[in-house]
């Protein structure tokens, strides 16, 4: 099932992670590169992608270093959350 | 006086949120930017999760407070939206960067200081109690039972539905801002009936915090909203705090239902083993240069215990102490803050350890905690090695 959150074209490399995100503390909230040396995606930039991930988790002000690198011009271009059989196509800027 | 209202051009399966005329006027921009901009935010978030309606909550706890964790887009968004935003229920906060009494004693830049100190002005006009505690639970009176609230903070939210029964889905710290604002939240998740999938079956012999910090920690990375927990025995305070504050660190799980659920669920132990494996992601060093106390911060149980674990033993490295002011003004009367800090504690009230621009790599190589929350953000974080401790080892150790 697709759900799209916020609508919008983009294209993009496709950044593809199986293990979820936690975006506070482990993305630089200037550059968006993540910095969480067991991560699949260690000192990968999530900059001009699509970022598709199972999910966030961990700290709530994660919200914030999405807008921060949002702010910074180092976002991505899409958020794809993989949650289950549920495409969430969630954010784009 | 409803209308059946879709967001935008999705084209969803499921049944769609239901809003009210007034709330539909809100998202249109009706009734200002603000009010547009929250209900957009509690829309999004409740087509994310299924849910059919908005509801009343009574109690907002906001994060996204320290200027570490927020930086300048967070600080210039709370400025411009503190112009025209006002919360409309009770809305509490996290902790911000430093203490204000003794912030010369740190290394802290001028810039910091300063937009830390708008941050907190932006939340102050916008009727937020400055509260800057991430123990809202214990430091104000629980609500009745089955209170929607919103909290964001995440060892709060778990908190709050596993032991103050209390109803809040693990919210971001945007969608709590939205349902301070607008006094509602998508009614979906853990705000309805919850049966979790899991039952984590605790199998550690005589656990100590630190253990409760584990199998938290554990528990968040396999559970999805929920999970059962079977095997505790009794918990004080503290034990409960950790496991919370543990779980809230490593996953998107928001509660713990206490017993075995029923025989469909998948039973899973958590063992020495498990333990270990957890203890091995965590603790990195042998040993630390500073000791930190608090994350969760220390209410007025845990710092009376302290004080008498002290009693007659001063630390003989530094220990940073981290408590709500309200608990630092308590405590003051009862005069734990002075056996504390004749002990050689280091007393900060409004932050915590989690995220701390208090405690940098450049100084320290290492932080002994009996924090798994604060662990994780030391570690990642600071860039600081961590050597995980109970208290008691702590005290035992580090004291003489």
């Amino acid at each position: 099932m697709n759900k799209i959150l916020v609508s919008g074209k983009v294209e993009g490399i496709v950044l593809k992670s199986n293990d979820p995100i936690n975006f506070l503390g482990t993305v630089d909230k200037k550059t968006g590169i993540i910095s969480d040396k067991k991560h699949p995606l260690f000192e990968k930039a999530i900059k001009d992608t699509i970022l598709v991930f199972p999910s966030g988790v961990g700290s709530s002000v994660g919200a914030y270093t999405i807008y921060s690198i949002k702010s910074n011009k180092s976002c991505l271009s899409c958020n794809t959350l993989l949650h289950e059989e549920n495409h969430y196509h969630k954010f784009k800027s | 006086l409803k209308s059946t209202y879709k967001y935008y051009n999705c084209n969803n399966d499921n049944l769609p949120l239901e809003l009210t005329r007034e709330e539909e006027s809100a998202l249109k921009g009706e009734q200002g930017e603000i009010m547009q901009m929250a209900y957009r935010i509690l829309v999004a978030t409740g087509e994310a999760t299924d849910a059919e309606k908005l509801i009343p909550i009574e109690w907002a706890h906001l994060s996204g407070v320290n200027y570490n964790t927020i930086g300048d887009a967070g600080e210039e968004l709370l400025s411009t939206i503190s112009k025209d935003a006002r919360v409309t229920v009770k809305t509490t906060l996290n902790p911000m960067g430093f203490d204000i009494d003794n912030v010369s004693n740190y290394k802290l830049d001028e810039n910091f200081i300063s937009k830390q100190l708008s941050i907190r002005n932006s939340y102050e006009t916008m009727g937020v109690i400055p509260s800057f505690s991430c123990i809202p639970y214990e430091i104000f009176d629980i609500p009745k039972n089955g209170t929607q609230v919103a909290f964001a903070e995440s060892n709060a939210a778990i908190h709050a539905n596993s032991y103050d029964n209390l109803k809040t889905n693990k919210e971001s710290a945007f969608s709590a801002l939205a349902s301070a604002i607008v006094g509602k939240s998508p009614y979906s998740s853990l705000r309805k009936e919850d049966t979790p999938n899991i039952t984590i079956q605790m199998k550690v012999k005589n656990p100590n915090e630190l253990t409760y910090g584990m199998l938290g920690f554990y528990a968040g990375k396999i559970g999805d909203t929920s999970v059962n927990i079977s095997g505790l025995g009794e918990m004080d305070q503290r034990q409960c705090k950790a496991m919370c504050g543990g779980m809230g660190t490593s996953g998107t799980c928001a509660k713990f239902n206490f017993g075995e659920g029923d025989s469909n669920t998948e039973k899973i132990d958590f063992d020495e083993k498990e333990m270990q494996n957890v203890h091995d992601e965590l603790n990195t060093a042998e040993k630390g240069d500073l000791i930190t106390l608090g994350s969760p911060q220390l209410g007025l149980d845990e710092i009376s215990d302290l004080a008498a674990k002290l009693k007659g033993r001063s630390f003989q490295k530094r220990c940073m102490v981290f408590l709500p002011r309200t608990v630092k003004e308590q405590a003051q009367k009862i005069g734990y803050i002075t056996e504390l800090e004749r002990a050689g504690c280091e007393i900060l009230a409004d932050c915590c350890t989690c995220l701390t621009p208090l405690i940098s790599k450049d100084d320290v190589d290492a932080v002994t905690t009996n924090s798994i929350k604060g662990a994780f953000y030391l570690k990642n974080s600071n860039g600081v090695d961590v050597n995980l401790k109970s208290l008691t080892q702590i005290v035992e150790d580090e004291t003489r």
